[in-house]
């Protein structure tokens, strides 16, 4: 199990196994540099008059001197992830002054969170929010006030356990987030973690709406907890926001991840609790990938613009693509197979999720082999890809008591796509050919 | 496993189904190489174990002497459980007058198991047990009577 880099060995990163001490090692690398990150951005502010109001830099030193526990968990909190993101370009000047200003009035939410989770008692002057809130960013908790503050400043007080704060004459009225599960919440208001989220839309779901979204979301993750402890363990170590997404074309789920907003997963609302289910484990394990990247590249530099087949779309992905594809439906599908074991379904639904793992074993078949035939991989990433190719036997072992003819159609289905795309029996993507 | 689970993987018949469905915690099937099924369960940390269809006390491992890793009781045997080890490292080694069982530290997805050369007694019927188990895992081995008994979970 011992690779060259503290213990990780890649083979330990395909399924969950829990916070063993290969994802401490990898989690506490990722608030390493956070913390260096945020280091150089208090430096800077701390040399920018018009900033002095909000007190940067102490504001700053309120989150990295917090107690190790409260500090790792800011550090890692998917909007801190956000926040550093835009944080170089500001530095380096290339934004305007009137953005810097924002970008550091908003750093006190997470002060305050520093505060509320039980470090020093802070004092802070904060700029609402364009709907009059202020969030203690980290925290479930928040502050609503009257319509008439939206974006102008409050002061806000913060210590362990409590936040109050007045606008002018108007006191702020405590909001909490619903929870999932310990230490993961949905939040869809906070400005310092929908900043990012373009790829979908957004929605702001009514109290009803919500609390559909939320009790199907704490069944789905009581049954994650209840079916692979080692998956939940990690999930709710890492993921802290889920984020609800429009689906105005009513698909059966749309869901989606950002690079700069590692921990947060945006999905949209379905009755489907199972699909939920296969929804988080999907998003997560691309979470979960890229998290071992602060470590390890997995595929060695210089082969990230070759693009190749892949099972799962019409258009042409790149090797990365099909690895982290390939780990989450190895994923996805050893839960379903777990799932459809230790439950009772009708025949109809029973099938149905039969089917949906028949044609995803064919597509992870599929990336594997491409991702063997074609990529370079470091030995961290070689030794994950043997494992995923393990995990994935496991799976196909585990289907041998479907019905022959649902198998079929899963098969059927991945070769259709296949000669649609694909050059015969190679990786090489084939429609502009054809 | 859960007695759902138990159930349809043993083929149990409803009063052994009411049985296993009274239990708490979770439950292991257990297998022989002479295709014998049964149950296993946990109680104040001691398993127990029955046969389908027999009678008789249940096994139990109160009283075997617990050893951590592979420990062999005769020299015969060391090398085999050495290199079993070496795929699947065993956690703890139970033994007495007429049992050895080995502990696994992670339960051995059976494809995996099945290729192991202390896993010969079941190589006979190959397709027949890659059906039966899918790819649960072996949790632990043991040689009693002459036969090899698999822990499943």
């Amino acid at each position: 199990m011992e690779g060259a880099l503290g213990g990780i060995d890649g083979a330990d990163w395909v399924v969950g196994r829990g916070t063993v001490a290969s994802w401490r090692a990898v989690t506490s690398m990722r608030a390493a540099t956070a913390e260096a990150e945020l280091r150089r951005a208090a430096q800077w502010a701390g040399g920018v008059p018009s900033l002095a109001a909000y007190a940067p830099a102490r504001s700053i030193e309120a989150v990295l001197s917090a107690p190790p526990a409260v500090r790792a968990a800011l550090l890692l909190f998917p909007a801190m992830d956000c926040w550093l993101s835009y944080a170089p370009a500001i530095v380096a000047g290339a934004r305007p002054e009137g953005e810097a200003f924002l970008h550091f009035a908003y750093f006190q939410s997470f002060a305050a969170a520093a505060a509320v989770l039980g470090g020093a008692p802070q004092t802070l002057k904060v700029r609402l929010s364009p709907d009059a809130r202020f969030h203690a960013t980290g925290t479930r908790w928040g502050l609503s006030f009257p319509k008439d503050c939206a974006g102008k400043d409050a002061v806000v007080k913060a210590a362990r356990g409590k936040l109050s704060g007045t606008c002018g004459k108007a006191s702020g009225k405590p909001t909490l987030l619903p929870a999932l599960a310990e230490g993961m919440w949905v939040e869809q208001d906070d400005p310092l973690v929908l900043q990012p989220i373009v790829m979908h839309g957004l929605v702001r779901n009514d109290a009803r709406a919500q609390a559909r979204f939320v009790r199907v979301l704490s069944a789905a993750m009581a049954r994650i907890q209840d079916v692979d402890r080692g998956l939940f363990d990690e999930m709710t170590d890492f993921l802290r926001l889920i984020v609800p997404l429009d689906n105005p074309k009513d698909y059966g789920s749309v869901s989606s991840s950002y690079k700069n907003m590692r921990g947060a997963l945006c999905l949209s609302h379905s009755d489907d609790q199972l699909l939920q289910e296969e929804t988080l484990i999907h998003e997560f394990c691309h979470q979960k990938a890229n998290l071992l990247t602060a470590a390890d590249p997995l595929l060695k530099p210089g082969q990230g613009g070759q693009i190749v087949y892949s099972p799962l779309r019409p258009d042409a992905r790149r090797l990365w693509g099909l690895l982290l594809g390939a780990h989450a439906f190895v994923n996805v599908n050893r839960y379903l197979q777990r799932v459809l074991r230790r439950e009772a379904f009708p025949d109809k639904a029973r099938l149905s999720v039969q089917a949906n793992i028949a044609r995803r074993l064919c597509h992870v078949d599929d990336m594997l082999r491409t991702v063997s035939l074609y990529a370079d991989l470091t030995p961290v990433g070689e030794r994950f890809q043997s494992r995923l190719w393990r995990e994935h036997a496991v799976t196909l072992h585990d289907a041998l008591d479907f019905p022959p003819a649902v198998m079929e159609e899963g098969r059927a289905r991945w070769l259709e796509h296949r000669a649609k795309k694909a050059l015969a029996g190679t990786g090489v993507y084939a429609e502009e050919a054809k | 496993m859960n007695a759902r689970e138990w159930s349809a993987l043993t083929g149990a018949d409803a009063g052994w189904r009411r049985r296993a469905g009274v239990l708490t915690g979770e439950l292991e099937a257990v297998f022989d190489d002479a295709g014998r099924a049964g149950l296993a369960w946990r109680t104040g940390g001691v398993r127990h174990w029955a046969w389908l269809g027999e009678k008789g006390a249940p096994g139990t491992d109160q009283g075997l002497t617990r050893a951590p890793g592979p420990a062999a009781p005769v020299p015969e045997l060391a090398g085999m459980l050495q290199d079993f080890s070496g795929l699947h490292p065993v956690a703890e080694t139970l033994s007495g007058p007429e049992r050895l069982e080995l502990r696994l530290a992670e339960p051995a997805p059976w494809p995996l198991f099945a290729r192991c050369d202390l896993a010969k007694p079941f190589a006979a019927r190959p397709a027949y047990w890659a059906k039966r188990l899918g790819g649960r895992g072996v949790a632990a081995v043991a040689l009693a009577a002459g036969r090899m008994e698999i822990f499943v979970v």
